[in-house]
């Protein structure tokens, strides 16, 4: 064996064994290093040197350039190969090749599929870490956090999120992704990378107070890729009103600039829920919310329409079911009733009577 | 009708015309009232969306239409719901009473689409073009039409297709089509690829108003099928948003604001899925108290090469004094991961799925390759094996 390969084999395992520490420290003490970590010079497994070697190739071949499209099909060949090997030592190894930093353009667009695994890498590293992400998922937690704090590219940053929105004991806390978030959406050099698009489905799935106002705050902003930033916060509605409303509600001045939006999430409030449709009457009898407003609002309430597609946090939204449906149509004719019998409402009176024809005509439907 | 047409010159995109001689285009014609109550004219409609009409078609559940997304969504807002008249042919326009009001409506579009595309009228842009509305009540009575999952091949191959509708004015001549349902001449269209599913065809072409019509594929069979839909146009030339594996996830997404089920309907209409069974040849001891995955895998390799998953149905049998110490996910072909059980009902034994749905992230993915069950048993103290793991995958 050459010095060179011995020397990079040797830290391969220093950094192998950091990350199972590093691993152990997450939820519990780490156990004495000489009872289960291997020592530093303990030889790694077979498969890596092979893996590393078809790593190097891959480089190569992508730095001469290709077909992207066949690129494509090959990498997600090399996928499902790697996927064959064990999901902890391949973490080990793709968390090694990430800290070597070697990368290379493919020339495939960012592209989601099904089930949040991606249909187009644009990068190797791309690739690295969409793969890391169906791997050991402790270790690519921790593998994860690495890239985050260090990576200038706005796809690699929204791929590395994948293990920390897994869910279960893999899951991140609340205010961490808040701040990933944050970071991401903060970053002026990202403001139109498809990357950041992409990672904008973080809100729905962390479905917090914090990560929903971070988007809301920047969607205000008008920012390069607002129409994208539009879809996340009508799908964080769509499958969690309570959170959307409340934001909008709380504050006066969110989307003051931006009426059609505010009434468009407002309308997605659940009439069954007192709370929700509380807010929406006092939406309703603020002087400072122009008629022109309120009349979209009435238009569209209560919207049930959604975008779905895939994403890359989890499977497409389908947040709505017909049985809620219903039951929000019926809830939705009481408070038009209501909203009508005010007189602090009384402007809106012709709005509410094209909204209560066509609850009729949906309730109708139902032949409940 | 909204972007119908296509605003930059696809002059390099043209297909040569045959030597010698200048092809004909293929023109949308009125069709008698005779064929309204015949497939597939039957599932055609005129759609209404605020001050837009198009077209559309009743495909995979009565209570669905398929249309073109710009048909229904504002450039950047909602619309309402649209409206729905099946089985009209005349001058004069319906009236109100003869529609029937959707509940709502779903998009399929993509975050980093949205990002790269350039404008509504790019090309970009009608890739993503489709939109299926949903009603509380049927918009056909009985069964509706059967989609072709394979359009973007199929439309691309030798096969007779047609595209029906209703368009507001014929071939781009100013001659109004009235409310009429029109159809072009069955005919063997080949269609271009332009941008993923996103189709072209030379020599062919409708008119304003016809956006979201359906393209009909005919089958080996004789069976018209719905391979796509028609986004753009302009004289002599059409774009059609094609079918792809991406439509069952899409369907997917719509399924539980469906009263009823939707599978139920494609099986009585004979729809040609085969599904395969895969099973574990014995029990597995999952290593106690260990934070890595135990693997299970299983081999699948006898779909066609070009099918999708429609359905995949999971049969597990893990035995353990406390499942809440499991977690266990089902790694899919293409690195598709969905985590079935996290540590749920702590101090309960056994965890047990049967005829467990579990196709939600797999839907339109490739069948074929190595499915893998992952489990852990991550606290110490209740060994658990995992005796059953049988996965059903339906694919077309």
């Amino acid at each position: 064996m050459k010095p060179a390969t011995r020397r990079l084999l040797l830290l391969g395992g220093c950094l192998l064994c950091g990350w199972l520490a590093l691993r152990g420290s997450r939820d519990q003490p780490a156990p004495p290093a000489a009872q289960s970590l291997p020592a530093a010079d303990a030889p790694l497994p077979r498969s890596h040197s092979r893996l590393a070697a078809e790593w190097q190739e891959w480089i190569a071949r992508c730095e001469q350039g290709g077909d992207p499209a066949e690129f494509k099909k090959q990498l997600a060949a090399l996928k499902d190969r790697w996927l064959e090997e064990d999901p902890q030592v391949l973490a080990g190894i793709i968390g090694q090749l990430l800290r070597q930093g070697g990368d290379a353009p493919t020339g495939i667009p960012f592209e989601t599929g099904p089930g949040g695994a991606l249909r187009g890498w644009p990068t190797l590293r791309v690739f690295l870490l969409d793969t890391l992400a169906v791997t050991d998922p402790d270790l690519a937690g921790v593998i994860a956090r690495e890239i985050l704090a260090t990576t200038t590219s706005a796809e690699e940053f929204a791929v590395a999120l994948k293990p920390l929105l897994l869910g279960g004991p893999w899951q991140a806390p609340a205010g961490e992704l808040e701040a990933h978030f944050t970071r991401l959406l903060e970053n002026p050099e990202w403001q139109d990378k498809t990357g950041l698009a992409e990672a904008l489905d973080l809100s729905r799935i962390a479905a917090s107070p914090g990560s929903t106002q971070v988007l809301a705050r920047w969607v205000d902003r008008s920012p390069p890729a607002k129409e994208a930033g539009v879809m996340a916060l009508h799908e964080t509605a769509a499958n969690h009103p309570s959170l959307v409303i409340g934001l909008v509600a709380e504050d006066p001045q969110l989307f003051q600039d931006q009426p059609e939006l505010r009434a468009g999430l407002l309308a997605r409030a659940a009439a069954s829920d007192p709370q929700q449709t509380e807010r929406l009457g006092d939406y309703l009898k603020d002087p400072s919310v122009s008629l022109a407003e309120k009349q979209h609002f009435l238009g569209l309430f209560p919207l049930r329409s959604a975008s779905t597609g895939f994403r890359l946090y989890g499977s497409p939204p389908a947040p709505y079911d017909a049985a809620s449906v219903k039951a929000d149509d019926k809830a939705a004719l009481g408070i038009v009733n209501q909203w009508k019998a005010d007189p602090a409402m009384s402007e809106l009176r012709n709005d509410f009577a094209g909204l209560e024809q066509r609850l009729l005509a949906w309730v109708g439907q139902t032949g409940d | 009708m909204k972007n119908f047409y296509l605003p930059f010159a696809l002059a390099g995109l043209l297909l040569p015309a045959a030597a010698g001689e200048a092809p004909k285009t293929n023109s949308s014609q009125r069709l008698g009232e005779e064929t309204l109550a015949q497939e597939p004219y039957y599932y055609n409609g005129i759609v209404f969306s605020g001050d837009s009409r198009g077209s559309g078609f009743v495909a995979e559940h009565p209570n669905l239409f398929f249309t073109a997304a710009h048909v229904v969504f504002g450039e950047s807002s909602w619309n309402p719901p649209p409206t729905w008249v099946g089985g009209y042919s005349d001058e004069a326009s319906p009236g109100a009473e003869l529609e029937i009001p959707s509940r709502g409506y779903f998009r399929w579009t993509q975050y980093a689409n949205i990002v790269a595309e350039a404008g509504p009228n790019s090309r970009r842009a009608f890739s993503r073009d489709v939109a299926v509305a949903w009603g509380l009540e049927p918009f056909v009575d009985g069964i509706p039409a059967s989609m072709d999952f394979k359009g973007v091949s199929s439309l691309k191959r030798p096969n007779l297709s047609m595209i029906t509708g209703y368009p507001a004015e014929l071939d781009y001549t100013g001659e109004t089509g009235g409310y009429y349902l029109h159809s072009t001449t069955p005919d063997i269209t080949p269609f271009k690829a332009a941008v993923g599913p996103y189709l072209y065809a030379t020599h062919i072409s409708t008119g304003p108003g016809n956006s979201g019509g359906p393209v009909w594929v005919q089958d080996a069979m004789g069976n018209w099928k719905a391979g796509g839909v028609l986004v753009s146009g302009r004289p002599s030339e059409t774009g059609v948003y094609a079918m792809s594996g991406d439509i069952k996830s899409f369907l997917q997404a719509a399924d539980p604001v469906l009263s009823s089920p939707r599978r139920s309907m494609k099986f009585v209409k004979g729809v040609g899925a085969s599904s395969t069974l895969l099973s574990m040849p014995k029990p597995k001891k999952i290593p106690d108290g260990k934070k890595s995955w135990t693997r299970i895998p299983l081999s699948m390799l006898r779909f066609p090469e070009e099918s999708t998953i429609s359905k995949v149905t999971l049969q597990l049998e893990i035995a353990t004094a406390h499942r809440g110490d499991l977690i266990v996910a089902l790694l899919g072909p293409g690195g598709v991961m969905s985590i079935l059980h996290n540590g749920e009902g702590a101090g309960e034994a056994d965890l047990l799925f049967e005829d467990y749905d579990v196709s939600g992230p797999f839907a339109g993915g490739l069948p074929n390759g190595r499915w893998t069950l992952l489990v852990q048993d991550r606290l110490k103290g209740d060994p658990a094996v995992v005796n059953r793991f049988e996965l059903e995958i339906v694919a077309e």
